[in-house]
């Protein structure tokens, strides 16, 4: 009997001696268990920042996020091409309400392009990156100090950028220069757009003199690349100065103006810049689909890596059958504004042969359609493809040498040198085949006349590139003609409303006052 | 390094269950006279009896199985399958009557099972079902939700996987999920069930684990015998038929029904605006005749094979079954083949040493539909929409033809399987189970250039989910005293989950004879993606019972999840329940009452959230490139980003598991020899700390974030009432079963002190139910621009800057400020049902049976999404959208609402907009879902036995809805609650079959 409870007293002993040992190898290695389980589509806190090809996707994310803030809902048109703009809606309400100016109405469209989130992931993207990147340089040493200064240079740049953009569409917006990147959200209250301008002025400044004209010219790379690879791909020292050009422009600061030009144009082949022969601009292999130092700002969808898209480019709006399968396009340029915008028959542009008397039009297709197709740019796939599948590859550019041109030529006319505005005038004309125009037999020596006829060129020359807005407002702002664009100048109408969403979430926000209700 | 761990806990745990074995062995060798193995089956049934009689819901994953696979115990037919007392409605017993010919789980307890709604919002066979248990527990904003209150289907104890969501972080429409997208569990052989239980008692679920934290379905197939030797076999053929009575209409009904806008509001003929397909009236496509439908919608038929072989004996037995099942949906050529094997073997090499296991697999194949919209959102481009198909049968029969050329191609293979190890000795018993659940998805997708504006596309799709569990267990079962019974047991388990997928797609290939992208020069985008998640857990169990009186159960968890972030993985939870037996107590002389008990059980459990996305805090993605319209560019000047997960929402620290309280109240009576059966459960359920996406100042580039802390609570009443009423051995037998559940859901508290949050189309308000539309309150129409109300500002009443006139819809401006906008927009109506139920009718004369099935849902609504499209054409019409899409059955007016108000067409203030009560309509319905007739011949048989073994069938599915709803069945609503017309009808269906067991 003894021998029995013995018996069952040592196997409960020796049971739970196993348990237990059992359990406590068990329990510790199940945390191991535990942990091996990865995640696999994103990188935790400590995944980032490492080495070299870390600060390079961070760096490029800086990139592609500016370039989705300005390409997402077709923003950069709808800002600054469609309203009161040359194109006319085919049928499309939203963007008819656009060209109207009625930027209140219910479309959805119109809400997320007045959604301002997507600017500032860009930039907190860029504040994130200066934060993190000086790290990297202790950590990984491909990773060297004049990258470093590039990159952040760049960065600050295309902040100093992203707001300058902000502040001509909404006016006044909250400066947001930390990164936060906590957890807390506060909430920010708008600083007024000449606090905002004068950040990216500064911030502009002060970065200039880090940026370089070409990126990686050999023997030494840029993230393993050279000059070639990234010309009009990334910001350069002319980027920034044209950044500077325009926000003085805006400003009506045309002093800088000036100044700032004057260099961008006599630096134009440090990076590889010209004028562009109007085949190259319109050709769907030319310069929207290329890489090309004249992009002075520009954001590539490059087909070769798959970063074309439906939506984020003017093809998508103006492009109709026989270039893609879609019956008719979203906008359209009425033949009526294409008489009146092009009024010389010489003119390469879109102009008449005078001796076939047909037209010759490399901005548009098939003229003799009801509806025209505007097809200065149009990059579907490759640019070689035959429009089957509609997806662009077209790059947003938002300068290229003709543009600063004519920003100086504005710029000397209200400096009132209108013989140095006309003679820059003049050269972009001869290379759109037209006639040389003088300041005394054709403008009657009227300063406002010139001005108009520069406008009138830029509006020929940029149709389809996000200018037409800014410009009007500019022009109007110098020269006082037009009542209606004036009273929206006063009244803060030239700016967006801000989306209700973005109220929504953020007390401290009012609505721009013009579109209060 | 870290692998050697894991042998390290293989070794361990082999080792101490060997250790175990071998103790208890000896333990019995040397006491042989002891009936050993006897009085452990016999106490292990005794207490599962007395566990069931207190909840019929109550079985134990690991007791079950040494019950139900104890070879020994086949025949005697103990344990919770058979007790008559457990047989409540929450579990259907098919084991000695043949499975409803359905496809799906769902489809089987559809109706059948109180505090169980389930979902079937296509005809389209073998797509998802959805299963809520007890109300849902967190709100349905995005189909990505759904799978976070779905409950767990254990088969045979293995918790089967379901396609994880993660496919929708690529995708641009909240759609169909890439892949095959087969409902997993229309992949399970239906004549194979033995039973279906739906567990919903707490501290049952407790057992279960952090999976079953919504609910569980425990599926029990039949298995190995040691006492027959026999051959099943079930066949029936039959149809799906084609719906009877279709209207199809022309441009001439679509004309008219657009001029009776223009006509209310006198426009003249030149500014009408109509689209280019209503305006050459002599276009035959349009215009002509309108046979669209001859040609898409036909009867097709179902069939089923199937033949099972059981034999054996004492010490091993097994049983093999093989069957073919194919199912028809009645419109656009849809149909589901399914192919099943499935192999059980016991064996008992020793006196209490069990060896079990399983093998099953089906493969599964699917012919989709063809719709607009499910093709145009696979491969996120829109086509020109403005010109639809028309109706007529030549350009239908057109597009059919160029559809021939199309490959799509759906195939989901699925294996399942256990090893199970048992070892009972006196007191002890140990076991040790490996369960695995394979599955692959494989899609391969082919459309021509021919219906895609000359582009071609290419889809590939090879996913799998792969499961593998180990479980272990150990229990004593200590003597005390005759009175007093005690179990106690410790289980561990480990769960490794992986999911996988890789997905191609390419655009505009050269040409359509060569069907695949490896032909070249096609634009091709490639993206695959893995998500692992591992799950540790142990507990110990305690049963106790007092003299079948009073019976008590406490659990205690410990959880840890790699789900869940490191500092926080391991959760503990505890669970209790309790139920005494009044009968056997108070009324043990009462004629009338033959059983009454009342329970009360509580628990706390973890609930998985199915990603490790939040275990790692704040993250960097690869994915923020993309926008809206435009759901993957991968790179920025050829180089892969990194960023912060902008859109997708900040994840921050002190991530912690989100749980579930429950608590449940049953009280239980029998009548008259449990002639008349009542089971009342009040339950009350907590979901708290869930993760919800909240807004956030977008100053930071962020939408959303993520947190913990969102809470919504569910209680209802459950009632089951089954009751033979009529009861003679050779006249007339008439059993009847009958639940109705009701439940509704609140939201207690959202995180981060919010008091609502509106996501998309929702709005969620703390102390509002979860399901809500959130709509604005339509009051008619504006007749003449003077009942405009004006404000005291001077203005009269508008939205987004557009003044309401003459002709505009009559919007309540409900916080009185002079403009409609989101604030005027109210909470109203649900779209999950508060009440539901079933009514089970059974009437046995002789040889022959007669059953009907009805069930109900009520007090729910659906927003007719389909009416305001309808209306809505100015808009839709100038639209390039998913929501413009129109399809072939859109030419038919089968039930469409036509009492809605005409507003002006040419108002801009959006009079048909979708979120307006206008739309909103009461969806309660009732069906007749089944109704079947038997006959028993009794052939083949000796022996007399009750056992039917040939056994002729007829059943017709579908056959009646009554219901106030305009639509074409108020099932087809999706998720949300909108009806959309997109869904293809659930048919009409007679099948007859002969069951035979030899």
């Amino acid at each position: 009997m003894n021998n029995m409870i013995l018996y069952k007293i040592s196997i409960r002993l020796s049971l739970g001696f196993v348990l237990m040992i059992g359990l406590t190898i068990y329990l510790s290695s199940c945390n191991d268990f535990l942990d091996e389980s990865e995640v696999n589509n994103a990188a935790g806190e400590t995944q980032q920042w490492n080495t070299f090809a870390d600060v390079r996707s961070a760096f490029m994310g800086v990139y592609g996020l500016t370039r989705t803030a300005l390409a997402e809902n077709n923003s950069h048109w709808m800002f600054g091409e469609l309203r009161y703009g040359d194109f006319a809606s085919y049928k499309r309400a939203d963007l008819k309400a656009v060209i109207n100016n009625k930027l209140n109405s219910t479309h959805k469209q119109i809400q997320n392009v007045s959604n301002w989130r997507r600017f500032y992931a860009a930039i907190n993207a860029v504040s994130i990156f200066i934060k993190n990147a000086p790290q990297v340089v202790e950590k990984d040493i491909k990773y060297s100090e004049v990258n470093l200064k590039y990159d952040i240079a760049q960065a600050r740049a295309l902040r100093a950028f992203l707001y300058f953009y902000m502040a001509r569409v909404w006016g006044d917006v909250p400066l947001v220069t930390y990164s936060y990147d906590n957890g807390s959200f506060p909430e920010f209250a708008k600083s007024s757009s000449a606090t905002v301008l004068n950040y990216a002025e500064s911030e502009l400044s002060a970065v200039i003199e880090d940026l370089p004209f070409l990126y990686g010219v050999s023997p030494s790379s840029y993230y393993g690349k050279n000059d070639d690879y990234w010309e009009g791909e990334l910001f350069n020292k002319l980027s920034a100065a044209t950044v500077l050009a325009h926000i003085a422009a805006w400003r009506g600061n045309y002093v800088d103006v000036d100044a700032y030009t004057r260099y961008i144009l006599n630096n134009l082949e440090h990076v590889n810049a010209s004028y562009t022969l109007v085949e190259d601009l319109t050709s769907s292999t030319g310069l929207f689909a290329e890489k090309s130092g004249s992009k002075l700002i520009g954001f590539s969808f490059g087909f070769e890596n798959r970063e074309t898209s439906e939506s984020g480019h003017i093809e998508d709006l103006t492009l109709a059958y026989p270039l893609v399968q879609k019956s008719y396009p979203d906008v359209y340029v009425p033949m009526d504004t294409i008489n009146i915008m092009f009024s010389e028959t010489s003119d390469l542009r879109f102009g008449v042969d005078t001796t076939s008397m047909h037209f010759r039009s490399d901005y548009f297709y098939d003229i003799n359609m009801p509806i025209p197709v505007f097809s200065k740019i149009k990059v579907v796939k490759d640019g070689q493809g035959d429009g089957d599948y509609g997806i662009f590859a077209s790059s947003l550019i938002f300068s290229r040498p003709e543009e600063i041109a004519l920003l100086r030529s504005e710029a000397m006319v209200v400096l009132n040198l209108p013989e140095e505005a006309l003679s820059i005038l003049n050269t972009l004309r001869s290379n759109r085949s037209l006639k040389v125009l003088r300041y005394s037999e054709d403008f009657n020596e009227d300063k406002l006349l010139l001005l108009k006829e520069i406008f009138n060129e830029r509006r020929r020359e940029l149709i389809g590139e996000g200018w037409r807005w800014y410009d009007q407002i500019r022009c109007q702002k110098i020269i006082g003609e037009d009542l209606e664009l004036l009273e929206l100048i006063q009244n803060g109408g030239i700016y967006w409303p801000v989306a209700q969403d973005v109220l929504n979430r953020n007390s401290l926000l009012i609505q721009n006052s013009y579109w209060q209700n | 390094m870290k692998k050697r761990f894991h042998w390290l806990i293989c070794m361990c745990f082999t080792l101490q269950g060997l250790l175990i074995a071998l103790c208890s062995w000896g333990g019995t060798i040397k006491k042989i006279s002891h009936p050993s193995l006897n009085s452990i089956e016999y106490q292990l049934s005794q207490e599962l009896d007395s566990v069931s009689v207190s909840n019929s819901e109550q079985v134990d994953t690991v007791i079950l199985e040494t019950i139900i696979l104890d070879p020994k115990k086949g025949n005697a037919k103990v344990g919770p399958n058979f007790n008559s007392a457990t047989h409540y409605g929450e579990k259907l017993d098919y084991s000695d009557q043949p499975a409803p010919p359905f496809i799906s789980v769902q489809q089987i307890l559809k109706g059948n099972a109180s505090g169980v709604f389930i979902q079937e919002n296509d005809g389209e066979p073998g797509t998802a079902q959805n299963i809520f248990i007890r109300g849902i527990s967190t709100p349905l904003f995005s189909k990505k939700d759904i799978w976070r209150s779905q409950p767990v289907v254990y088969l045979n104890g293995i918790p089967l996987m379901q396609n994880n969501p993660f496919v929708f972080d690529i995708q641009q429409y909240d759609m169909n999920p890439i892949g095959p997208a087969t409902n997993l569990l229309s992949s399970i052989d239906i004549n194979n069930i033995e039973s279906i239980e739906v567990i919903t008692n707490p501290v049952e679920l407790a057992k279960l684990g952090p999976m079953a934290a919504n609910g569980a379905i425990w599926i029990t197939t039949k298995n190995g015998d040691a006492h027959k030797t026999e051959v099943d076999v079930n066949v029936y053929m039959g149809m799906a038929t084609a719906p009877r009575q279709i209207s199809p209409i022309n441009g001439v009904y679509e004309k008219n029904f657009r001029n009776q806008f223009f006509n209310q509001y006198n426009i003249s003929e030149s500014d009408r605006i109509f689209p280019e397909y209503l305006r050459d009236e002599t276009n035959p496509d349009y215009f002509g005749d309108a046979s669209w439908a001859d040609k898409y919608y036909n009867s097709a038929p179902k069939y089923n094979m199937n033949v099972a072989i059981t034999s054996g004996s004492k010490r091993a037995n097994f049983r093999f079954t093989g069957g073919y099942t194919g199912d028809s949906g009645n419109a656009d050529e849809t149909s589901f083949q399914r192919t099943n094997v499935s192999f059980f073997v016991n064996m008992t090499p020793l006196l209490g040493f069990e060896f079990n296991c399983m093998l099953s697999g089906s493969s599964t194949t699917r012919d989709r539909n063809r719709s607009f919209v499910d093709r145009f959102a696979e491969m996120e481009y829109l086509p020109d929409l403005s010109t639809p198909i028309g109706p007529s049968k030549n350009a239908y029969g057109k597009y059919d033809n160029f559809y021939k050329e199309a490959l799509d191609d759906n195939t989901t293979n699925v294996v399942q399987g256990y090893l199970d190890l048992n070892v009972n000795r006196r007191r002890f018993s140990f076991g040790t189970n490996l369960s695995f659940d394979y599955s692959d998805n494989i899609r391969g997708v082919f459309y021509p250039s021919t219906i895609l504006e000359s582009s071609n596309y290419v889809s590939n799709y090879n996913g799998y989910n792969q499961r593998i569990i180990w479980n272990n267990h150990f229990s004593y079962h200590p003597e005390i005293n005759e009175k007093y019974n005690l179990n106690l047991q410790l289980t561990s388990s480990l769960t490794n989950d992986t999911y996988h997928y890789n997905y191609a797609r390419a655009f505009n290939g050269p040409n359509d004879y060569n069907k695949s992208s490896s032909s070249g020069n096609y634009v091709m985008y490639r993206y695959v993606d893995e998500e692992n998640t591992r799950l540790v857990s142990f507990s110990g169990i305690v049963d106790y019972s007092y003299n079948n009186i009073l019976d008590l159960t406490l659990t205690c968890r410990y959880d840890g999840s790699s789900q869940v972030q490191a500092d926080q993985r391991w959760l503990f939870s505890p669970g209790i329940g309790a139920t005494w037996n009044l009968k056997n107590h108070l009324l043990n002389d009462s004629k009338t009452f033959s059983d009454l008990n009342i329970g009360a059980s509580w628990t706390r459990l973890g609930k998985m959230l199915y990603t490790n996305k939040y275990s790692i805090g704040p993250q960097y993605t690869s994915m923020e490139l993309s926008w809206q319209d435009e759901t993957i560019i991968p790179s920025y000047s050829g180089f892969s980003t990194i960023t912060r997960p902008y859109t997708n929402g900040w994840v921050g620290y002190d991530m912690g598991w989100p749980y579930t309280e429950s608590l449940n109240l049953t009280l239980k009576a029998g009548l008259w020899g449990n002639r008349l059966n009542f089971k009342l459960d009040v339950f009350n359920r907590n979901d708290k700390d869930l993760v919800v996406r909240t807004t956030v100042p977008q100053e930071l580039g962020y939408e959303y974030q993520f947190s913990n802390g969102m809470e919504v609570n569910n209680r209802g009443v459950e009632l089951n009432i089954v009751g033979s009423i009529l009861s003679s051995p050779n006249g007339l037998n008439w059993d009847a079963n009958f639940n109705i559940t009701y439940v509704e859901n609140e939201l207690k508290k959202l995180p981060n002190g919010l008091n609502q949050l509106a996501m998309d189309d929702r709005l969620l308000q703390v102390g509002k139910s979860i399901d809500q539309f959130w709509v604005l309150q339509n009051q008619g129409i504006y007749k003449d621009a003077g009942e405009v109300p004006v404000g005291s500002n001077g203005k009269s009443l508008s939205t987004n800057g557009i003044s309401f006139s003459a002709g505009d819809p009559k919007w309540s401006d409900l916080d009185g400020n002079g403009v409609i906008n989101d604030e005027d927009k109210m909470l109203k109506g649900h779209s999950t049902p508060p009440i539901y139920g079933g009514l089970y009718n059974r009437f046995k004369y002789k040889r022959f049976d007669l059953s009907f099935h009805l069930f109900f849902a009520v007090g729910h609504d659906a927003l007719n999404v389909r009416s305001s499209q309808r209306y809505d054409f100015m808009t839709l019409d100038n639209e390039n959208s998913l929501k413009a899409v129109k399809e072939i059955f859109f030419w038919q007016n089968t039930n469409d609402k036509n009492d809605y108000p005409i507003y002006n067409p040419l108002s801009e203030v959006h009079p048909y907009r979708q979120d307006q009560d206008l739309f909103m309509e009461n969806l309660a319905y009732v069906k007749l879902r089944t109704v079947s007739l038997g006959y028993n011949f009794n052939l083949f048989n000796k022996e007399k036995q009750k056992k039917n073994n040939a056994y002729l069938y007829f059943v017709a599915n579908n056959l009646l809805t009554l219901t106030d709803f305009s639509g074409d069945d108020p099932e087809l609503v999706n998720y949300k609650g909108y009806y959309t017309g997109y869904s293809l009808p659930i048919p009409k269906s007679f099948i007859i079959g002969i069951k035979l067991t030899l």
